[in-house]
């Protein structure tokens, strides 16, 4: 067996699960969440670069579920042209049922932009920081800024108000009240 | 009651966490997998030989393998009928599902038409199969479906703990004659045939598939202190081919943080925010020059009313080329010098547009020397380096950015004579 597959077994069978469940925050569908983690690990693993190692690939193939997720058009594209080579019958539903507060965040994230979804899954779900989420997606701090305002701000059109993290000094140093109000904390 | 949004993504994130359903999306990722490794090899190949137009060809058939397999049980035959079938001329399918001992052929990626090929295949690697007495292997060279030269056979010889590989030797020559075979895209096929069951029936199954490129004639170096000269070695057949290769090199790229407009990438990536600024184009092709160089004026303007300073590499906005949304032209401008700018909402500071006909990749220190863009149908843009330093909302106060933000034009279509 080539290294890749020992590799990509090795992540599959441990943190598969956990890779179906980011990419079901990003896109909010199980289904398509499955696609986009497959995308993601033939992506990653068809690289053929060195040091694929379980332990350190996972964060290439989260950068390359979020990178396929905001890339939408051109993987449903691609995918749609193989998918009937590999497929199998649909997924069954999942082992838990839908709480009422599953459903109403998915509803509520359901009605953010793609960018808006990104940066709360990326703030919220990832622990990230905004200048480090400003990286991952190849924008400023300031439009992390925005997208992050107005997905709250939507979110608790629909939720009501929410319990947002603490605001970070690493966020911006310079502006640690601004991001108060952006996560909500001016509100606590 | 307030949600707890860090509590509620973590909850719906597990909602959906399913080993079955990691088990089953491990099968298909490694097909796919497996199946765009081995394209990526005949592409690799492709570049490694400078038969361009051949290339093309090669990574096209790369592109077919996503359907091979053949498992077909099929009547009892006679050792010398099951023989026919994979004779020189026989339509075999490569087509279906998948191969059954992937990544089990080894040979030479490129071989002289005329010559012989040595082919290497693990028989190791061959999945369980309940069989009657021993397998059967055919070892042919396929073009579009058909085998196109004397197939090799390896009957009735199991291969041995001490000796797993067997070895089949094919002549790249036509069907029943020394006659080189044309240069172009082949593909070296294995095929088992083995019989199961108490009431023996044949099946045939294509262990595996590689790709070959046979190439017709020496190939040329390129000099690269070669200039102009250098072009000529490439017909405009060969640079559009080479153009379809880039994409699909370009695909997989290697470089995971390529960002637009590196070569290779597409206008996706681009953040579909509203930048602070944008680029209006102003681009005359009728002012290609000799060489091919283009160019033309920007205008730098901000967006939603806003007011924004900064610098700009003073040596203009590069223009980028793309076909089919790939980048496929791109000259980086070295930022030797800086200008300033503070625009308010309406103004416009005026830059110099330069570009070339070049294919991106090509020339200056890269290999192969530059190659001419052939003529078609492109998409132009104009791509500026920016560093923001303050933007200011109608009415706000500034906030300070400091940090890059690119300004771009609008996609033009646009046709290269």
């Amino acid at each position: 067996m080539a290294r890749w597959e020992h590799s990509l077994d090795e992540l599959v069978r441990t943190r598969g699960s956990a890779l179906v469940g980011y990419a079901y925050l990003l896109c909010g569908d199980r289904r398509e969440a499955e696609d986009l983690v497959q995308d993601a690990l033939v992506k990653t693993f068809t690289r053929g670069r060195g040091g694929l190692e379980a332990s350190n690939v996972e964060g290439y193939v989260r950068k390359a579920v979020l990178t396929t997720y905001l890339d939408g058009f051109r993987r449903r594209r691609r995918w749609a042209a193989v998918r009937h080579l590999v497929a199998v019958p649909d997924v069954q539903a999942g082992p838990e049922g839908p709480s009422a507060d599953r459903v109403d965040v998915r509803e509520a994230l359901d009605r953010l932009s793609p960018r808006e979804r990104a940066c709360v899954v990326l703030r919220f779900y990832e622990d990230m920081t905004v200048p480090a989420i400003a990286e991952e997606l190849a924008v400023s701090t300031g439009s992390v800024k925005r997208y992050l305002s107005d997905g709250v701000r939507r979110m608790e059109g629909l939720l009501g108000p929410v319990v947002a993290d603490e605001p970070r000094p690493e966020d911006d140093p310079t502006s640690v009240e601004e991001i108060d109000v952006l996560t909500g904390g001016g509100e606590r | 009651m307030k949600i707890d949004l860090e509590q509620a993504l973590n909850d719906m994130a597990r909602s959906v966490q399913d080993d079955a359903a990691a088990d089953r999306m491990h099968g298909r990722v490694r097909q796919m997998v497996t199946i765009v490794r081995r394209r990526r090899a005949a592409r690799h190949t492709a570049v490694g030989m400078v038969g361009v137009g051949a290339a093309a060809a090669l990574a096209f058939g790369g592109l077919q393998l996503a359907d091979v397999a053949v498992d077909e049980p099929v009547p009892p035959a006679a050792p010398s009928e099951r023989i026919e079938r994979f004779a020189c001329g026989a339509e075999v399918r490569t087509t279906g599902i998948s191969v059954t001992a992937p990544d089990s052929l080894d040979h030479e990626p490129t071989v002289m038409a005329g010559g012989s090929l040595q082919v290497d295949f693990d028989v190791e690697a061959s999945d369980t199969f309940q069989t009657v007495g021993t397998p059967t292997y055919t070892v042919a060279l396929v073009q579009d479906d058909l085998v196109v030269s004397d197939p090799v056979r390896i009957e009735g010889r199991a291969p041995t703990a001490d000796a797993p590989t067997l070895s089949a030797n094919l002549s790249v020559t036509a069907c029943g004659t020394a006659a080189a075979l044309p240069r172009g895209g082949y593909q070296v096929v294995v095929f088992e045939s083995v019989e199961v069951g108490e009431q023996p029936t044949v099946h045939e199954r294509l262990r595996d598939v590689s790709l070959l490129n046979v190439y017709g004639e020496a190939v040329p170096t390129p000099d690269p202190d070669e200039d102009a000269a250098g072009d000529e070695n490439f017909s405009e057949e060969e640079t559009a081919a080479l153009i379809t290769l880039n994409e699909l090199v370009s695909y997989g790229n290697e470089d995971p943080t390529a960002t637009f407009p590196q070569c290779g990438t597409t206008t996706d990536s681009l953040d579909d925010g509203m930048p602070p600024l944008a680029l209006e184009m102003d681009l005359d092709l009728s002012e290609a020059d000799a060489e091919g160089a283009f160019t033309g004026t920007v205008m730098l303007r901000t967006t939603e009313g806003r007011r924004v300073t900064g610098t700009a590499n003073a040596s203009g906005a590069s223009l980028v080329l793309l076909r089919d949304g790939v980048v496929v032209g791109h000259e980086w401008l070295d930022p030797w010098d800086l200008v300033e700018f503070d625009l308010q909402d309406g103004e416009a500071q005026e830059l110099p547009l330069l570009g070339a006909r070049t294919l991106c990749g090509t020339g200056g220190t890269a290999q192969p020397p530059a190659l001419r863009l052939p003529p078609g149908e492109y998409e132009a843009m104009a791509w500026l380096e920016v560093t923001v330093e303050e933007v200011a909302y109608p009415g706000q106060d500034p906030e300070t950015v400091a940090g890059s933000s690119p300004a771009w034009s609008s996609p033009q279509d646009i046709e290269l004579r």
